[in-house]
């Protein structure tokens, strides 16, 4: 009896320690994500930034976004507590959280270490004091600290109907005034003129469009939340053939939308949509190589950059101007014959790798791509292809009398050619070659045995997708009119491979979702500058380890997941069908 | 049924892996619609003899005769097109394929569409493939995996994957079919059935079988022709009536279980 | 026989084939071009080895860590170039007080010491915190995440590190006494090449030593011949690669420290192109494999150092010391294609997929 009671009593001093553990790691988790966020020089950019016009800056709301999370963030984790209990753990949080934001700011006071750190600028020490002195402003951070992530676990034990309303009306009116300049940029119409001016300055969001804003997504949030089971639970009921008409309705709405918008949103828009474009379009033709067959490729930027030169040298008028005809060739004209130097390339560093394997696949095929970069790099090549100095004067192509100048029209183009490709990718994956591709994924040997010619299919797969990215680098070359060597990084390389994984390996849809979330989102903070790399390598750690299968994954993945109890529920059902 | 003419013939086949001989100096006659079986200990070399005919590795010395061609030298496919079919002792199904894919991709040597028909889905290409599709059907029907064609190989019992392996391997229509231990794990009724089964390909399809098997109920009921092997070396040979008598098979056997099944 | 294998032959076997003759053809005419022209002096191809012999004795050090990560996880740690410059980069924070206080000129050894160790922790703890985030969660999956994770990393750190210490080019002190230049057999060298190729030779020395002499190390070979029956044996496994990565970062950052002495500049992207080289060096010697590292590492470098002058000038190539890098890509292609165990053999190598 006695025996249970100590043993009780030190189970129960081992939970308050694990408490206290978890209470430190949290707030450590929270305030070194600070810490490293004023060292590695963001918070100087995201001082700069308005969320709500001269009120709360970029910063702020960070810090206020990352101490509502650690606070929230404990409550989840400790949920043997009462909920008065996890408020509390939310306060000291907070106070662990802000006693490390402290820490920095009187090191700032104390020393100068501007020469080692060069992000901790006194105008950074400025704004983490507030103006206070500098001890005030430890106390004050504490404080505040406290305060946000108890608002944070509050906001995290509050009734569901409260909750999620109260996170999407913050997040929506944040991101509005995140991306204030671009809307606003998107909004150059007199029709909209009235909204634009009551919501944004051009300075960021107004105080008044912030709460709107806010108002606006929390009503239909909660509009969601209470009524929205009815709603679906509506849509249901209705027999599935109106519910298929509801679906198609809704996808001709995203497709005419995703058509028309580039057109209304102005140049810019274009310009990152051109962009994510040509990515799709890459990651279609990559797909091919790494989603169906397997193979690796960490060059393919030199397919890309086949398809651009072999543009610029058939086309342009300069003193590297390949004459096939008694003039230039039109970009029309030019196009077949760069998919076609493209898909030879893709042989040319198909052949030599085709026994090479696994990781080992991805580094012959990163040094081959550096090969031609370095080639065309040098002197040595330059007077064949211009060398750093590049090309120039790359026409663009012409439908009839018109010319696709803008980014939009090459847009368009782009669109149509992703989604050609998408529509090879998806008519090859159920054919003979598709098959083959995924059987030699899985295992080579057992494929070779089965009569599968491995030097066939392999080179297929490096030719096709070469060739799609050859689509892409013409239509490059024509975006820029000019071309240089210094575009065709290996950073394209890894982009595209990065891009596939997260959007999920093998899947159409995941192509364009991950092309939207490493090309077009960096592309929108390009104001941050190099630090995007950074929030870049962050996401994609970040993803590999939330979501392995990518953001959308591939019905084929999707089925690896799948337990073999369900495998086994789908056989009894599919059986009892048959009896 | 009738044994014809020699269809696989090994001469002085020998195998080294570094310094240790696998196989040495094979001489392997396998007749035409015959069930021949290689029985062994451990560490006889079988399976080795297997991957060299397939040629997953080049071999140091010998050669090996498909109908009196050459087919050592080849690559893989090469050897499955001249009409060997093989299954895998640790079954190696594409495992995050479907059954009826595992068996398409088995077929990828008979169907004539090309990618380009795919991408235009010409009426030949979509023919070819309703036909490949209707006939993985019959084959899955065929080794008793009906309506199972959508379940992802991986999924599938253990039994089944065995059985979807031969299916695959049948879908090449080879002549001949090397299979590797297809009891292994089996309960006696399970092994009797798939006797049964092998002896219905040899009667029914024509297919000439070579066999690994440690089961000897099973060797010695339905095999033609008794291969035993040795550190890579034949030590005996001839019907199962002769091999049970052999003085050097016991011996090799002494101290295994075999020996009790065999006498 | 003959002809019957002939008739086997493919054509990609006849390109493999024209591709390895051209390169030796390329190589061998280059030289005898070079040779003819005789552009350089004796002393001249004399220091370019010697400066080989230093670049590769760094590209050893880096290549310590890719194969010895890749001997016990079968995982090439793409951050490691990275990992290598985290060190450099900080220990330059020790290094220039260090020789503004005239500290450094006046106690060389303790100075070097000093800076050598901040840059192993650093390099350690990063490697270590690289290999809690990014490559413990994928131990037991095979699949492309580690990679990718990896890749994410190597911009993390970069970037990271170009925000804190900024992204203009610092440059390491001059230290006097490694300036002088010494007289042997009438060649004239900094001795600053004698300091790096020692200080590789000893760090390889040790390293043999740990490997095969402490329980440690002869738990690492356990590990990285079979990881499952090592933990039968009762091999913490963890601590195992803790200890690995620890290993790999203290000679990079060693490597890194040597780096910046010789070549007098850090900056965040400074580890992009010598971590490629190094796992050239890692793969030419044979990935697993330690004294291999150490002979690819020193291959790489005289060839790399070597090359310009030796096969590409007497092509007539117009400036070759731009074309440096494609010969150690050239290499490390030629070597994954044509002999992917490497000059020693990878240790390792019946079990790679």
């Amino acid at each position: 009896m006695s025996f249970e009671i100590v043993a009780s009593s030190f189970q129960h001093k081992d939970i308050e320690q694990e408490q206290f553990r978890r209470t430190l790691k949290c707030g450590a988790i929270g305030g070194g994500t600070v810490v490293a966020l004023c060292v590695f020089g963001l918070i100087n950019q995201f001082m700069e930034r308005w969320i709500i016009e001269n009120t709360l800056s970029l910063a702020h709301a960070t810090f206020i976004g990352i101490t509502l999370t650690v606070g929230a963030l404990i409550c989840i984790r400790s949920p043997k507590l009462s909920s008065a209990a996890r408020i509390f753990q939310g306060f000291l949080v907070g106070v662990v959280s802000g006693a490390f934001l402290s820490i920095l700011i009187l090191i700032m006071a104390t020393f100068d270490v501007r020469h080692m750190f060069v992000s901790l600028s006194p105008k950074l020490l400025a704004f983490l004091s507030y103006g206070f002195d500098p001890y005030t402003a430890c106390l004050v951070t504490i404080l505040a600290g406290g305060v946000l992530a108890m608002a944070g676990a509050l906001i995290r034990e509050s009734p569901t109907w409260l909750r999620k309303p109260l996170i999407v009306g913050l997040a929506t009116a944040f991101f509005i005034g995140l991306f204030a300049e671009l809307l606003q940029l998107a909004m150059q119409y007199e029709s909209v003129e009235p909204i634009r001016d009551y919501m944004f300055t051009w300075e960021g969001q107004t105080l008044t469009g912030f709460i709107t804003m806010f108002v606006l997504g929390f009503a239909i949030s909660l509009f969601w939340v209470t009524r929205g089971k009815a709603v679906m639970m509506n849509h249901r009921a209705k027999s599935s053939g109106s519910q298929r008409s509801i679906r198609y309705f809704l996808y001709a709405i995203a497709v005419v939308l995703l058509l028309l918008f580039p057109m209304a949103a102005g140049s810019f828009f274009g310009q990152v949509l051109m962009l994510v474009g040509l990515y799709v379009l890459m990651g279609m033709g990559l797909n091919l190589e790494v989603g169906l067959a397997g193979l690796l490729d960490l060059g393919f930027v030199a397919f890309f950059a086949t398809g651009a030169y072999a543009i610029a040298l058939l086309t342009a008028d300069n003193e590297h101007l390949i004459l096939l005809l008694d003039r230039p060739l039109t970009w029309w004209e030019a196009l077949p014959l760069a998919m076609f130097a493209s898909l030879l390339m893709g042989l040319a560093f198909g052949i030599p790798v085709l026994k090479v394997r696994g990781d080992y696949l991805a580094v012959a095929t990163m040094g081959l791509g550096e090969i031609i970069r370095v080639v065309v790099l040098s002197d040595m090549a330059s007077p064949l292809l211009g060398g750093s100095q590049g090309l120039l004067h790359i026409p663009r192509p012409w439908i009839g009398n018109f010319e696709l100048s803008d980014p939009i029209h090459l847009f368009y183009l782009t669109l149509i050619s992703s989604m050609i490709a998408a529509y090879f990718a998806w008519a090859l994956e159920n054919s003979r070659l598709g098959r083959a591709w995924m059987a030699i994924r899985e295992d080579e040997d057992v494929g070779q045995a089965l009569g599968i010619n491995l030097v066939n299919v392999k080179l297929l797969a490096y030719a096709l997708g070469a060739w799609f990215a050859g689509l892409a680098g013409a239509i490059f070359a024509a975006m820029l009119g000019s071309i240089f060597p210094h575009s065709f990084q290996l950073l394209i390389s890894i982009n595209i491979l990065a891009l596939i994984i997260v959007g999920g390996i093998g899947s159409l849809p995941g192509v364009v979702v991950g092309a939207l979330m490493l090309i077009g989102t960096p592309e929108l903070l390009r104001e941050f500058g190099e630090y995007r790399f950074l929030a870049y390598g962050f996401v994609l750690i970040v993803m590999m380890r939330v979501r392995p299968l990518g953001l959308w994954p591939s019905a084929v993945r999707k089925r690896e997941m799948q337990s073999a109890e369900e495998a086994e529920a789908l056989l009894r059902a599919q059986s009892g069908q048959k009896a | 049924m009738t044994i014809g003419q020699t269809l696989l013939k090994t001469n002085a086949l020998t195998k080294r892996f570094g310094g240790l001989v696998a196989i040495d100096a094979l001489d392997l006659d396998v007749k035409e619609r015959s069930i021949h079986s290689i029985i062994g200990p451990n560490g006889a070399g079988k399976t080795t003899v297997f991957n060299c005919i397939m040629n997953f590795f080049p071999i140091e010395g010998g050669e090996i005769r498909l109908s009196e061609e050459r087919i050592d030298n080849m690559t893989p496919d090469r050897v499955a097109y001249r009409g060997v079919g093989r299954t895998y002792q640790n079954i190696r199904l594409f495992k995050n394929m479907s059954s009826i894919e595992n068996i398409l991709v088995g077929m990828h040597m008979h169907l004539k569409s090309r990618w380009w028909g795919a991408v235009l889905r010409s009426r030949h290409s979509r023919a070819d493939e309703k036909k490949a599709s209707e006939e993985a059907s019959r084959l899955l029907q065929y080794v008793g995996l009906r309506g199972k064609g959508d379940v992802l190989a991986r999924n599938l019992p253990y039994g089944d994957q065995r059985k979807l392996e031969i299916a695959r391997a049948l879908a090449m229509k080879p002549k001949l079919l090397m299979l590797d231990e297809p009891t292994a794990g089996m309960n006696p009724s399970e092994s009797l059935e798939m006797v049964g089964f092998i002896r219905g390909l040899r009667d029914d399809l024509g297919i000439t079988i070579l066999l690994i098997e440690h089961h000897m109920p099973v060797v010695m009921g339905m095999s033609d022709i008794v291969t035993v092997l040795d550190h890579g070396t034949k030590i005996s040979e001839g019907p199962p009536d002769h091999v049970k008598r052999d003085k050097k098979v016991i011996e090799a056997y002494l101290g295994q279980s075999g020996v009790g099944h065999m006498t | 026989m003959n002809l019957e294998r002939l008739k086997q032959v493919t054509y990609v076997d006849v390109t493999l084939w024209l591709m390895r003759a051209a390169v030796i053809l390329l190589v061998i005419a280059g030289t005898i071009g070079s040779v003819i022209k005789d552009r350089y002096t004796t002393e001249q191809w004399v220091s370019m080895v010697m400066f080989g012999l230093t670049i590769g004795g760094i590209y050893a050090l880096i290549a310590l860590g890719y194969t010895m990560v890749y001997g016990i996880l079968r995982l090439i740690n793409f951050a490691h170039g990275d990992i290598f410059m985290t060190g450099a980069f900080t220990a330059y924070f020790v290094a220039a007080p260090l020789a503004k206080s005239g500290f450094l000129d006046e106690y060389l050894i303790v100075g070097m010491v000093l800076i050598s160790l901040v840059a192993m922790t650093v390099c350690s703890c990063i490697a270590l915190i690289v290999e809690r985030i990014c490559y413990r969660p994928f131990r037991s999956v095979r699949s492309l995440a580690p990679l990718i994770c990896a890749i994410g990393a190597s911009f993390f750190l970069q970037h990271a590190f170009r925000g804190m210490y900024g992204s203009s080019v610092r440059a390491y002190p001059d230290v006097r006494w490694f300036d002088v230049v010494v007289t042997i057999l009438g060649f004239n060298f900094p001795r600053i090449q004698f300091v790096v190729v020692i200080a590789a030779l000893a760090s390889m020395y040790a390293l043999y030593l740990i490997v095969h002499k402490t329980k440690m190390g002869t738990a690492m070979r356990a590990v990285s011949e079979d990881r499952d029956a090592a933990a039968l044996m009762g091999i913490d496994v963890n601590k195992v690669i803790i200890f690995t990565f620890v290993l790999g970062g203290s000679t990079a950052g060693i490597g890194g420290v040597l780096y910046a002495f010789v070549f007098k500049q850090v900056y965040f992207f400074m580890g992009f192109f010598p971590g490629i080289k190094a796992f050239s060096a890692a793969v030419l010697g044979g990935i697993g494999n330690v004294p291999g590292a150490m002979l690819g590492g020193f291959f790489l470098g005289v060839v790399e150092s070597l090359g310009p002058a030796l096969f590409l000038d007497g092509l007539g190539i117009v400036a070759p010391y731009q074309l440096r890098d494609l010969i150690a890509f050239t290499m490390l292609v030629m070597v994954l294609i044509f002999r992917p165990q490497g000059i020693l053999g990878e240790r390792l190598a019946r079990q790679r997929a």
